[in-house]
């Protein structure tokens, strides 16, 4: 299954290790920057990063081992709860949001004419080329209760006023639509383009087929389109998954100290308090870097499993 | 893990010429039909393009416009004076200068180290090949929030903090692209480098005058995606960088908004400056944005 080639050039069978090593000599000059890189701001920060989460150390001053006191701490710790549990809200609606929403806006644009295709791509991909540091702050300006757009348009339609990013329960449903819309990663831009090129590799002989036997467009999508695109969903799900656990941009531009009544950001109430964002204020705002450690050890497990379930869970065999 | 490897390489499906359209989609096009496609359409792509509209005027508009009620939906008084206010900050120049040395380095860096490694991996046999690559392929799960400390306190003992140094060479070959140029080169065909061998190239030359110029679509995709993510890299230089001259603009941006709170107007004209060169590069390589592929989307 693993899926390197093999080319037998440089490594003949029945040779002695070192005699391929030498052999394969150009190989190891090519990788050398790059896997000293990667060993060094990589590999080396996650050993460390693993240490840390078992120590208390502030910055300055000696690492003291402390076994599994910082992870005990976030156990007792109910910011840390809430903050995990706004994390897993939010990955749970964004990501299944933004991909049902870019299937359905898939489906519409695909038989449309070129340039008509491209239009629509065009539209919803430009958000996510804008930066998010730059989306988060024109959202929150639209969000800004008083003077902002949002607000104004209810107003036309009779509703609100919001108060959006000032209210702890409306912070964070603002923040996810905001990436649903313009997150470059799972924002409905990427995920369409990449629906829309998978779907220009379903064979066409398949619709045929169905349309032989009588299907209706609702067959056509539930029994071709859909499963064979389950390859692309599946590796958006995964992708989304982990990006958008580890959002830090967003929540902290939108929801940080200005609109927030706390003092150290993440909305009001710590109704934007992400993991990530906890991990940031933990770090560099209170410098408890063994916590902050330990929360980013729970989150890449958090991340891991819920990537391999996905996975398991998914990828089942698909016949073309 | 190797099911991404699978996953992604199956993510650009060659082409196909489908002989009609209209046939496959599920909406068939009959008038009523059709107008309900684009009906719905068209109110997404409003919704999703309203924010950038939106920044465009509002940074059009002069202090007294900006926040009257109700908004002007377009600009009565167009005017470039937030503009002008930024351009008069005497570090504006400065920020998008780093901005630029820093983007275009890491791209550059990206081009050529990723490709070579990616060259290795996928057409060299050396021993430790397999193993190495699982290694580079895990350590991309992790979150960069659990590497961020350990390497913050490594540029402090280097001494990189407020330098380009810690923004550029910790991002010279990131895994993800390493990992990318692997699945493109791949593709090649193995004759190519063995007539190559036969006359007589060195290994360099077999990457550089054979495998890189057949690989130019996915370097321009590579190198085009990691231009985006560091233009736009956040989190990072947030932490490394604390002084005002070393700033790349996301992190001025973001310092505006503390500075500037309410002044929106000045806000969205530091927003349309940093979008701005985004927008030109993706009208100018639409076509690697619009065929399908999301390189880069890793880099947390």
């Amino acid at each position: 299954m693993a899926s390197i080639a093999s080319p037998l050039y440089y490594a003949p069978h029945r040779r002695g290790l070192l005699q391929r090593v030498w052999r394969a000599r150009w190989a190891y000059a090519f990788i050398l920057v790059p896997i000293l890189l990667f060993s060094t701001f990589e590999f080396y920060p996650f050993l460390q990063a693993l240490r840390y989460s078992v120590s208390k150390w502030s910055i300055v001053g000696p690492v003291d081992f402390v076994g599994l006191a910082n992870y005990r701490w976030l156990a007792s710790d109910p910011i840390f709860w809430k903050a995990l549990w706004n994390t897993l809200r939010y990955g749970a609606t964004v990501v299944p949001g933004s991909l049902s929403l870019s299937l359905f806006l898939a489906v519409l644009i695909f038989p449309l004419a070129r340039a008509a295709r491209t239009f629509f791509k065009m539209a919803f991909y430009l958000p996510a080329v804008a930066s998010i540091v730059v989306v988060s702050l024109v959202w929150r300006w639209m969000y800004q209760p008083a003077f902002g757009l949002f607000n104004y348009l209810a107003g036309l339609v009779g509703l609100g006023p919001f108060r959006f990013l000032t209210s702890s329960s409306e912070a964070l449903p603002s923040v996810m639509l905001m990436q649903i819309f313009s997150s470059p990663v799972i924002g409905i831009g990427a995920a369409v383009i990449l629906l829309l090129a998978a779907m220009n590799s379903i064979p066409f002989e398949l619709y045929e087929a169905a349309i032989l036997d009588g299907a209706s467009a609702w067959q056509k999508f539930r029994f071709v389109t859909f499963p064979l695109l389950r390859t692309t969903l599946t590796f958006l799900l995964i992708i989304g998954t982990i990006e958008t656990l580890r959002e830090f941009t967003a929540i902290y531009l939108m929801t940080s100290s200005a609109s927030s009544n706390t003092l150290t950001g993440g909305g009001p109430f710590y109704s934007t308090t992400t993991v990530v964002y906890y991990i940031y204020v933990n770090a560099f705002l209170t410098h408890q870097f063994g916590l902050a450690a330990a929360m980013a050890i729970v989150l890449f497990v958090i991340i891991l499993a819920l990537a391999v379930l996905q996975f398991r869970k998914l990828n089942l065999d698909v016949e073309y | 893990m190797t099911a991404l490897s699978e996953l992604s390489r199956e993510l650009t499906p060659p082409a196909q010429p489908v002989q009609s359209r209209a046939v496959v989609g599920n909406v068939s096009l009959h008038r009523a039909g059709r107008t309900l496609t684009y009906t719905l359409l068209t109110l997404a792509a409003i919704a999703s393009l309203m924010p950038l509209y939106w920044m465009f005027t509002t940074s059009l508009k002069g202090q007294a416009s900006y926040l009257k009620q109700p908004p002007e939906m377009f600009p009565a008084n167009p005017t470039l004076e937030n503009f002008e206010q930024l351009f008069a900050n005497p570090t504006m120049g400065r920020w998008i200068l780093n901005s630029a040395i820093v983007s275009l380095s890491v791209t550059g860096l990206n081009i050529f180290f990723a490709s070579l490694a990616g060259y290795t991996f996928a057409k060299l046999d050396f021993p430790g090949r397999r193993w190495l690559f699982w290694v580079y392929i895990a350590t991309m799960m992790v979150p960069f929030q659990v590497t961020m400390f350990p390497l913050f306190k490594l540029m402090v003992s280097w001494g990189w903090v407020n330098t380009y140094w810690a923004l550029i060479i910790p991002a010279a070959a990131w895994p993800y692209n390493v990992f990318l140029m692997r699945q493109v080169i791949q593709a090649l065909p193995y004759e190519i480098l063995d007539a190559g061998r036969i006359d007589g190239c060195s290994e360099f030359s077999l990457f550089w005058r054979v495998a890189l110029p057949m690989s130019t679509n996915g370097i321009a995709v590579m190198g085009i995606f990691t231009f985006i993510a560091s233009w736009n890299d956040f989190l990072w230089p947030l932490i490394i960088l604390n002084s005002e001259k070393m700033r790349t603009l996301p992190i001025a941006l973001a310092t505006f908004q503390t500075t500037f709170e309410t002044n929106y107007g000045l806000l969205m004209a530091g927003g349309v400056i940093m979008a701005v060169p985004m927008f030109i590069m993706f009208f100018v390589f639409q076509r690697y944005f619009l065929q399908g592929v999301t390189f880069g989307a890793l880099k947390g």
